[in-house]
């Protein structure tokens, strides 16, 4: 582990029941990386994120985002930011509102909201409640939320699911830029595209397990394709 | 396909009730309580014969049957729920007509069959049963019982789901039949209540009248049952309250007034004083003697109304919204217990206040702050260290409640006594020691939920 670390995790476990979800999960993440962690449904992939980002306890193992125990949940919540699967926004809350809110919670100025609905063209929605948003305008407000504070790290699972794609080009630039000054992404999907577009370096996890770790050009080698790659290793373990 | 639909319904109402107990043998603990409350009613039968007109009493129980069928019958609403919920939580068969091949109106038929199949197995006949156990009712006499109660009941929630559908479609039409129905009903005695009117003259006609009474308003209601998707998009300036108090308060209070949950506490204060009224008058008449209450008595009562409003503010809103956020299950709770002391303690002192100038207890109202105060937030506290923010489920857990009955029942009971006693000194040293307890309590809060998700 480096100064440059930014996650590390060591034997980290987890399972639901009988059911094993995690199995000695062992990742080194540096700071200015746009991680790509992939595998199929049911692989693992939300439970790493939701462990690392402080919403769910380890099993077993250790794990460090920006140098806190993950175990201490606010305390990573705090230096973080998460687009989770399942966008939740509070309901009875407009979407001003919201973003002022989570800018409370945070200790963090108010002024960057209006960039946000600007940049999600949220602008004339703001005062609409969330519960009244469609997914799409709700996955924005969450993709917004999770940078108001300008982190060092972010955690995105599945965050382009319900966007249209013009948006979804614009938030891809916006990621670009983000990394490109230092910011580092920890990027769950199963849409192998958008990792072999975006991500520096990716990981294949199945059954709990890590199939393959290593950057893009060397995974992918000569006259193949990540998803080649993806379903050789996916069915080979099944 | 119907009886299939039917039985997928059935047995996913069955998963559902199940589930919000620990096991499915603790499940079947309700009704057989139930059971139990029809067996000690109708063993009490000779005492209150002494006390009341038996025929009067079998009039309001047929009624009562029949409010309870109105309160549960609401499938109206459903019909607007489910068109602007389907997509977001399609949780349910019910909301499987928008993807596949099937009316909803169809699918609906055997929702409405299976609910009523389950308050009659799981909530009536239970009561029915028990009160047959007692020996004092004859069997032959059972038969006409369970009919006419059964069908008071079916009045009661078809009547309830024609209103209800009207009532998503237009509140003027449903206000001009609920007019006309009253205006018909005030024409007639409650005698005339066709199940009641077979229960004493036990002619069919009044059963087949029953029975096209509950038919008619059940197909009307049918007729009616369409998805109706309402405009809801308002808009709304942003709220002042985030800049003028604490910002988790700030949402609280959002969260109970734009979600229209004022309403619901207030009823939740409003049904259990009238219940108590009630039961006081009751009690005053089977007992033919007047029961002398002081305020105190009800600053004590009015404490305990607080589970059910915490409740209530725990439904709101999932805190799962706020899941990536550095907040606890301790912040939350505590700022919901701020915005219930806040709701309760001045409900309660209206209603105190209120008490206090009609039973000329003005003198009584200090103390009975004191202690309204004091049950109210130990009540608050209580619920809040044991349940957490899922009072809703949790409360059904046989040790959660066999833990929340033995912190609360000593405290209700030795207040209710002293308070019959008049021994207002001690009263104003238990709540002085409640209030402790709860100030306690409270403060371990923080030590229980400091480190839970959310």
């Amino acid at each position: 582990m480096t100064s440059t670390t930014v996650i590390n995790t060591e034997g980290l476990s987890k399972s639901y029941g009988k059911t094993q979800a995690l199995r000695h999960l062992n990742l080194e993440i540096m700071r200015g990386e746009f991680f790509g962690f992939l595998g199929p449904n049911g692989a693992g992939k939300t439970t790493t994120i939701k462990i690392l980002s402080g919403q769910m306890k380890p099993f077993g193992g250790k794990a460090e985002v920006l140098g806190v125990d993950v175990t201490h949940a606010i305390e990573v919540k705090r230096v973080i930011g998460i687009v989770p699967e399942t966008v939740f926004l509070p309901s009875f809350l407009t979407v001003e509102e919201y973003l002022g809110f989570v800018c409370s919670i945070r200790k963090v100025s108010e002024s960057r909201i209006d960039f946000w609905l600007d940049f999600t063209e949220l602008g004339e929605e703001r005062g609409t409640l969330c519960k009244d948003l469609s997914l799409g305008m709700k996955q924005k407000v969450s993709f917004s939320q999770a940078f108001i504070h300008e982190p060092r790290l972010v955690f995105l699972d599945e965050p382009f699911a319900d966007v249209d794609p013009l948006m979804q080009n614009k938030m891809k630039g916006f990621l670009k830029t983000y990394v490109g000054g230092g910011g580092t992404i920890f990027l769950s999907t199963h849409i192998l595209e958008i990792a072999e577009k975006l991500c520096s370096r990716v990981a294949i996890i199945d059954r709990g397990e890590i199939a393959r770790m290593g950057v893009i050009s060397d995974i992918v080698g000569e006259g193949h394709d990540l998803e080649e790659v993806f379903l050789t290793l996916v069915k080979k373990n099944g | 396909m119907g009886k299939h639909v039917l039985i997928l319904e059935l047995e996913e109402e069955w998963r559902m009730l199940t589930s919000y107990f620990s096991s499915r043998t603790l499940f079947f603990a309700f009704p057989l309580v139930l059971l139990l409350v029809g067996f000690s009613m109708a063993l009490l039968t000779p005492l209150v014969k002494e006390a009341f007109d038996m025929r009067e009493l079998t009039i309001a129980l047929h009624l009562f049957t029949c409010m309870y069928g109105m309160f549960v019958g609401g499938f109206g609403f459903f019909a607007e729920e489910v068109a602007t919920r389907w997509f977001r939580e399609a949780k349910l068969l019910i909301h499987m007509h928008a993807i596949l091949p099937v009316s909803f109106r169809r699918i609906f038929v055997f929702f409405y069959i299976k609910d009523i199949l389950y308050y009659l197995l799981l909530t009536i006949y239970p009561l029915l049963i028990g009160a047959l156990l007692s020996f004092t009712i004859p069997p032959a006499g059972f038969l006409r019982m369970v009919l006419s109660f059964t069908f008071s009941f079916l009045i009661g929630i078809s009547l309830s789901f024609f209103l209800s559908s009207l009532y998503v479609r237009s509140r003027l039409l449903c206000a001009c039949a609920l007019i006309l129905l009253l205006f018909s009903f005030s024409l007639l005695s409650f005698e005339d209540f066709f199940p009641t009117a077979y229960f004493f003259k036990g002619e069919p006609i009044y059963l087949l009248y029953s029975l096209v009474t509950f038919l008619l308003f059940s197909a009307a209601s049918l007729a009616m049952a369409e998805p109706v998707e309402r405009a809801t998009k308002e808009q709304f300036r942003k709220s002042g309250l985030f800049s003028a108090i604490d910002p988790l308060l700030a949402k609280e209070i959002l969260d109970v007034w734009r979600s229209g949950t004022f309403k619901i506490v207030l009823t939740s204060y409003l049904f259990p004083l009238l219940f108590l009224s009630g039961m006081l008058y009751f009690t005053e008449r089977l007992l033919n003697f007047h029961l002398d209450i002081s305020l105190v008595f009800y600053a004590g009562f009015v404490g305990y109304l607080g589970t059910l409003v915490y409740s209530w503010l725990n439904n709101i809103d999932p805190p799962s919204s706020m899941v990536t956020l550095p907040i606890t299950d301790s912040d939350i709770i505590k700022r919901k217990i701020k915005l219930f002391m806040g709701t309760s303690l001045s409900l309660s002192f209206v209603y105190l206040l209120f008490l206090a100038f009609l039973t000329d207890g003005i003198p009584l109202l200090p103390l009975s702050c004191l202690t309204m105060g004091a049950t109210t937030f130990y009540v608050a506290s209580v619920t809040a260290y044991l349940c957490g923010l899922y009072p809703n489920t949790l409360l059904f857990e046989g040790t959660i409640l066999a833990r929340y009955l033995a912190s609360i029942l000593p405290v209700l009971i030795s207040l209710s006594l002293l308070s019959f006693m008049k021994a207002y000194t001690a009263i104003f040293f238990i709540s002085f020691i409640v209030l402790l307890l709860s100030t306690l309590i409270y403060r371990r809060l923080d030590g229980k939920y400091e480190r839970m998700n959310l």
